[in-house]
């Protein structure tokens, strides 16, 4: 026997109506939403809206299915701010962790949105801002097709695994050169 | 001559229902607003709105009616709300509790009548059920069927780890 269709197979199977829908989602469920249905991923693999909202693609501040948080100390030369990668959030203050994170798929991820190509971190020791290490170090990031988590945490591999840098810790940057238009 | 204001509209459901509303009303719909201004003389020729139902359709003018005097939507709404939110409004929330199978011939209508308003709740209200559930709960909730092999879907899992275990 033929079941009659139902309307939520029907609307979901148009896939701008899904798509509609997924992007109410917070954006770690959306991703894990794939598993649904091979549907479901494709209409989550084949929506730029959807990249976009998962940091997988460059998107523009005042696309409203963003989701992220305002960076304050962020800040592009015409006065803006970025949004911040959401998954970034809980290694922003502290970089060290990021180093020892997981690596998977989520570091593949853009640190924000707009992307940016290029940023310096911020090194502290205790308490006090450090402006510059003068032990050949990397302490700025560049990708030109967009600054991912992993950027940051190769860098702060890199950082950490220096025993010269006991003393000190990397965080954020706070302050961003160039992003991409 | 009335006005425009109390202009009336004559609606054939697919169901062949004649539904007779105020132009305002139906003209939230821009699928019907089109028409009218094609068809050039309102309230005479029946408009047929052949994709719903009478019921869907009386729920939809229900909407409609509430919603009649909304200000039109600006032609970029997206952005003048910065952050997409799934909140709804009381009155919204109430005429959206239906069960499932309405709220879906609902969302279905509003895309074809094309009235953004509407189907932006519609979609809304979905994405609220979703919210929270995994994968194998989105499935029971609306009745999809798992295409993937375990290998497959294990193989998503994985690649999406950073999601799972938040």
């Amino acid at each position: 026997m033929q079941l009659r269709p139902t309307s939520a197979s029907k609307a979901l199977s148009i896939t701008e109506l899904l798509e509609d829908i997924l992007l109410y989602l917070p954006i770690h469920q959306l991703s894990a939403s794939k598993r649904v249905c091979r549907h479901f991923k494709s209409a989550i693999e084949g929506s730029l809206a959807i990249q976009k909202r998962l940091f997988l693609e460059t998107g523009d501040i005042s696309d409203s299915r963003l989701d992220g948080e305002l960076y304050p100390s962020f800040q592009f030369a015409d006065g803006t701010m970025p949004l911040m990668n959401p998954m970034l959030h809980e290694y922003a203050c502290d970089l060290k962790r990021l180093a020892q994170a997981r690596p998977g798929h989520w570091q593949n991820t853009l640190v924000t949105q707009p992307a940016v190509t290029e940023l310096n971190v911020a090194i502290y020791r205790g308490f006090r801002r450090v402006k510059k290490l003068w032990n050949g170090l990397p302490q700025d990031v560049k990708n030109p097709e967009g600054i991912k988590i992993k950027d940051l945490a190769d860098l702060a591999i890199n950082f950490y695994s220096n025993a010269y840098n006991g003393n000190y810790d990397i965080r954020l940057p706070d302050s961003v050169i160039t992003w991409l238009g | 001559m009335a006005s425009e204001g109390e202009q009336t509209v004559k609606l054939v459901s697919s169901d062949n229902v004649e539904i007779v509303t105020e132009r305002k009303v139906a003209e939230r719909s821009m699928l019907i607003k089109n028409m009218i201004e094609d068809l050039g003389a309102p309230g005479e020729e029946p408009i047929p709105i052949m994709n719903v139902s009478e019921a869907v359709l009386r729920k939809v003018l229900e909407w409609c009616t509430h919603h009649k005097n909304d200000p039109a939507p600006s032609q970029d709404d997206d952005a003048d709300s910065r952050k997409k939110t799934t909140d709804i409004e009381d009155w919204d929330q109430k005429f959206m509790q239906v069960d499932q199978e309405m709220l879906f011939e609902i969302i279905l209508a509003a895309n074809y009548m094309d009235i953004k308003a509407l189907l932006d709740v519609g979609c809304k209200t979905v994405a609220n059920m979703i919210k929270g559930k995994s994968p194998e709960e989105i499935r029971k909730t609306f009745n999809i069927q798992n295409d993937f092999t375990p290998e497959e879907e294990d193989q998503i899992r994985r690649e999406n780890e950073w999601a799972e275990d938040r």
